[in-house]
């Protein structure tokens, strides 16, 4: 076993193998020369580490079935109910797993498509776009999983809200939820 | 290492028939594997010869040659294998907890073959321990809760990878720059469990752009989380 490989495995083997995406043949190879080889297990530790992060990142936008699922693994979700067009700022306090905007009051019984952009309040700056999130027509709700580690964002959050129906017709609905972590 | 060379090298045997498989199916290791998880086994250790460095065989060879164990060479072998039988965890357990649950019975299992002379090839000791992995994770797979006996112990050594110190906030703004597609593909493939042909037909693109396209998100992700531009 040394610290160095005269053949290393490559990114894409390694990454294809945390993907799932090598046959059962492929993937014994890559088995076998990680059990032998410090250097390309430290090179499939720093993939594994981004691609199991995501595997267990909760997504900023979920469904109730999603919050059943995460009170359920014993997550301590608190509610904060915000209106269209409404500016109300938040506490994530010690011992909130997730802190659930609750973007109601929304007309979504035609719609098909419900994206959300996520930017701050003050600069503009667009943080990140969640396409084709879920949503709930009868209620008339978006629900937003705001998670500890988004504290690194800046604290004056605005949520658009954009909704498409049938027809391509669009609507942009914002709600303004100034963040101050605990 | 010179002052630490072992005038030793490792034949272990084994010498009861009785135990050995009858099966032509299966494979010494897979024989070896099960003796190592509790079959009775005698054996024949034979040492001689000069060993110039803390090879794996080193370490098995320490290990078998005294009666309690080596605590020393223990730990350096489950510092050596803790963390690629936790990321083999990982990859096919998908759980942490299960993981952390097969590092204890993979390293417990490999330890007391080696404490009882039962590997029978110690130079590719890493064999015996992957095979050991596929057998238990195989157990785990099929529903078996505990494999680790209450009372065996392992020397406390950090087997855990670096998974658990990923910047969960800093990864998630690097995810936000990436390009909306890829980061649909990063995270329909790690996320949602979605094959590459599933991706393909949801983003309406070839099997290979998407197999490009997680390799470039995820490294630019990598880079990103580095602090590189």
């Amino acid at each position: 076993m040394t610290s160095t490989c005269a053949t290393p495995l490559s990114d894409e083997q390694l990454i294809a193998y945390w993907a799932g995406d090598l046959d059962d043949d492929a993937s014994a190879t890559v088995e076998d020369h990680l059990f032998s080889c410090l250097a390309c297990t430290a090179a499939c530790e720093r993939i594994a580490a981004i691609a199991e992060t995501i595997r267990e990142l909760i997504p900023p936008i979920v469904s109730r079935d999603q919050v059943a699922r995460l009170q359920a693994k014993g997550l301590h979700v608190v509610e904060n109910r915000v209106a269209p067009g409404q500016r109300k700022a938040c506490v994530f306090r010690p011992g909130t797993d997730i802190l659930l905007h609750v973007l109601h009051g929304l007309d979504l019984g035609r719609i098909d498509t419900v994206d959300v952009i996520v930017s701050d309040e003050d600069s503009g700056t667009i943080f990140f776009e969640a396409q084709g999130v879920p949503f709930d027509r009868a209620s008339g709700e978006v629900l937003v999983a705001c998670q500890r580690h988004f504290s690194s964002f800046p604290p004056n959050v605005v949520f658009d809200v954009r909704t498409r129906d049938s027809s391509g017709a669009e609507r942009s609905t914002l709600f303004a939820i100034p963040h101050v972590f605990g | 290492m010179s002052g630490k060379d072992y005038r030793r090298s490792c034949i272990a045997q084994w010498d009861d028939d009785r135990t050995r498989p009858n099966s032509s199916s299966r494979s010494s290791t897979e024989a070896g594997i099960e003796a190592a998880l509790g079959a009775k086994q005698t054996r024949v250790l034979a040492c001689g010869g000069v060993l110039g460095s803390d090879s794996d065989g080193d370490l098995v060879c320490r290990i078998s040659a005294h009666p309690a164990g080596d605590r020393e060479a223990e730990t350096e072998l489950c510092r050596r294998f803790g963390p690629r039988i936790r990321l083999y965890g990982l990859r096919h357990l998908r759980s942490s907890d299960r993981a952390s649950d097969l590092v204890q019975a993979v390293l417990l299992a490999v330890l007391t073959a080696a404490r009882a002379g039962r590997v029978t090839n110690p130079e590719h000791f890493h064999r015996f321990v992957l095979g050991t992995c596929r057998h238990i994770a195989r157990r785990l797979h099929q529903g078996e809760s505990r494999l680790v006996p209450v009372g065996d112990e392992l020397p406390e050594v950090p087997v855990m990878p670096d998974l658990d110190r990923v910047d969960v906030g800093a990864l998630f703004r690097c995810l936000s720059r990436l390009e909306t597609r890829a980061r649909m593909v990063v995270l329909l493939s790690f996320q949602d469990e979605r094959s590459p042909r599933e991706i393909a037909q949801a983003l309406e693109t070839s099997l290979g752009n998407v197999r490009v396209m997680r390799h470039r998100a995820i490294i630019d992700l990598r880079k990103c989380m580095e602090g590189e531009p």
